[in-house]
């Protein structure tokens, strides 16, 4: 940049700073600062420019949207959830479909309560220390030629990767020949253990199933406390993954297993008894099992009649109770009635008028 | 009263050590302060920068309100990236551009013509300083009407520099810039408009 010194004439800038003087008036002056104070009073700041303005108009209900859909989404992925699983848990147990592989790896605990065994597959309680939870198909420890005995009918249990719903759930042709077959096997135990895993896998909503099964259970009763004790049930329908842990308390019994072993033949169809048919996968040795869910345990029993009566509206039960009382099965109705005030707090009131009389005979 | 106006006026340009840049900031800042310091180091300069454009006092004051409005209104855009000095003296110029654009008039440009009865009368018409004593303010206009005579003979693009680099201030560089010129062709027109002025003043120079 060149210097402005060796252009300029002293003589000039004398004579000009001289003579030159002019400054604006004091009107002038006095409404420029007067602007410039209302200015700085009012503080306008720096304004963005205009095209800096124009997107934040656009940019923040844009933004606001956004969000609002992120969170909405995020929404929807976590409360369905959350609401399915209640309801698995509190339908039924959960329907525990492991493949071939995961059964024999992970057998269930044998003693394991029915509530437990309610509980998603995924945590699976903690067999005790001292007892080896042995799979369902193991009678017992020293009964090593007993195993091989009860092979064939151990190993429908482990192979549930058989559909399992639809094997479980009994037409309603098939279950008075369930129940006849296992009325006529005698052993109780197994029924029993079976029966959880139809009370898991079948929904128990037919009222008429959960009677059905009542009866049937009245009648296995005896035999069920006969053989509780001393029937061990080395063979689980294929469909139910945990039935030793819902059997009450599997105690090794040759003798029992023997039974086993010759009444699973007597309830399922003559091909799947046979020893040699029962690996895993194979779609015949379900079929057995709903045969076999009949006679039960008095516990496995109970928890299927409560999800049962659980759905069952009163006049179900009031016109069980007339049925019943027209048939002349008293004791009967007076079941049907306890049951009823079982399920419904209000039975009593909810009675018709010809029923209060012999609801009034019946005891709490 | 003039005279205590002015006074006061010229007690705000006393805090030298605060640059132009430092002053228009905090005044974008909202110190008015600031604001009255700044103008009151630029206000006769650029006033009498416009006064020789336009030969007129109404019209110089009223072009030089607006520049000063204009700047008051720029102050949250204004940043430091240049003088203070050019930033007002470019609005400055660009209102004396836009004066002659809007008005059409070519009769401002005419008071370079020498000689022009109208031209003399409008430098005649300028004001004297506010400031003088009566016989001296008699002097300076005559001083002055012949300046304003001689500076009438310049071309205008000589004008404008001469009177950007006398008034403001501006380096010659900054001049250019203001303009758009070169610095040399910038640096040319004042080096002739010196020549011209000396050579019409005579023994006032």
């Amino acid at each position: 940049m060149s210097d402005p010194r060796g252009i300029r004439d002293g003589a000039v800038d004398r004579a000009w700073r001289d003579a030159m003087r002019e400054e604006p008036s004091p009107q002038v002056d006095d409404a420029i600062l007067a602007a410039a104070h209302r200015a700085a009073g009012a503080r306008p700041r720096v304004e963005p420019p205009a095209e800096a303005r124009g997107p934040w108009r656009w940019w923040m209900p844009l933004a606001a949207a956004a969000t609002i859909g992120a969170v909405a989404v995020g929404v929807i992925q976590t409360v369905p959830r959350e609401t399915v699983e209640p309801t698995v848990l509190s339908d039924a147990p959960p329907a525990r479909r492991p493949s071939s592989s995961a059964a024999q790896s992970a057998p269930p605990p044998a003693a394991a309560p029915a509530v437990e065994a309610a509980r998603p597959a995924a945590a699976p309680p903690a067999p005790p220390a001292g007892v080896a939870p042995p799979p369902a198909s193991r009678p017992a420890p020293d009964a090593g030629s007993l195993k091989q005995r009860s092979k064939p009918a151990v190993a429908p249990a482990e192979s549930p990767s058989a559909p399992v719903r639809n094997e479980f759930v009994p037409s309603p042709s098939e279950r008075p020949a369930a129940a006849t077959a296992s009325t006529a096997g005698g052993d109780a135990t197994r029924p029993a253990v079976a029966e959880q895993g139809a009370a898991r896998e079948q929904a128990p909503r037919d009222e008429d199933a959960a009677r059905e099964r009542k009866d049937a259970s009245a009648a296995a009763a005896p035999a069920a406390g006969a053989n509780a004790t001393g029937g061990f049930v080395p063979a689980p329908p294929a469909s139910a993954p945990m039935p030793a842990a819902a059997a009450p308390r599997p105690l090794p019994a040759p003798a029992a297993s023997g039974r086993a072993a010759e009444a699973l033949p007597s309830a399922a169809p003559p091909t799947a008894a046979e020893p040699g048919r029962g690996s895993p996968g194979k779609p015949e040795m379900p079929s057995a099992s709903p045969k076999l869910t009949q006679p039960r345990a008095e516990g496995a029993a109970a928890s299927a009649e409560v999800g049962a009566m659980a759905v069952t509206p009163p006049a179900t039960f009031i016109a069980e109770i007339r049925r019943r009382l027209s048939a002349g099965d008293r004791d009967g109705a007076v079941r049907e009635l306890q049951r009823f005030r079982r399920t419904h707090a209000d039975a009593d009131a909810r009675l018709p008028e010809d029923l209060r009389a012999f609801a009034a005979a019946v005891p709490r | 009263m003039r005279d205590a106006t002015r006074s006061s006026r010229e007690a705000a340009t006393a805090p030298e050590g605060e640059g132009d840049e430092a002053l228009m900031l905090a005044y974008a800042a909202g110190d008015a302060g600031a604001f009255d310091r700044l103008y009151a180091r630029h206000r006769g300069g650029l006033y009498r920068y416009l006064l020789r454009h336009v030969g007129n006092a109404g019209l110089a004051e009223e072009l030089f309100q607006d520049v000063w409005m204009n700047a008051i209104r720029a102050r949250g855009s204004y940043a430091p990236t240049a003088k203070f000095a050019t930033w007002i003296y470019t609005l400055a110029h660009n209102r004396i551009v836009d004066h002659w654009r809007s008005s059409g008039r070519v009769r401002v440009e005419s008071i370079d013509d020498e000689g022009d009865d109208e031209s003399r009368s409008l430098v005649e018409a300028i004001p004297g300083s506010r400031v003088d004593e009566p016989e001296t303010r008699v002097a300076s206009r005559a001083a002055r009407a012949r300046i304003d005579a001689a500076l009438a003979q310049l071309p205008p693009p000589q004008r404008d520099a001469f009177l950007l680099h006398i008034e403001s201030g501006l380096s010659l560089a900054d001049i250019a810039a203001m303009t758009g010129a070169g610095e040399e062709t910038v640096k040319s027109r004042v080096r002739y408009a010196y020549a011209k002025l000396r050579s019409a003043l005579g023994d006032l120079a």
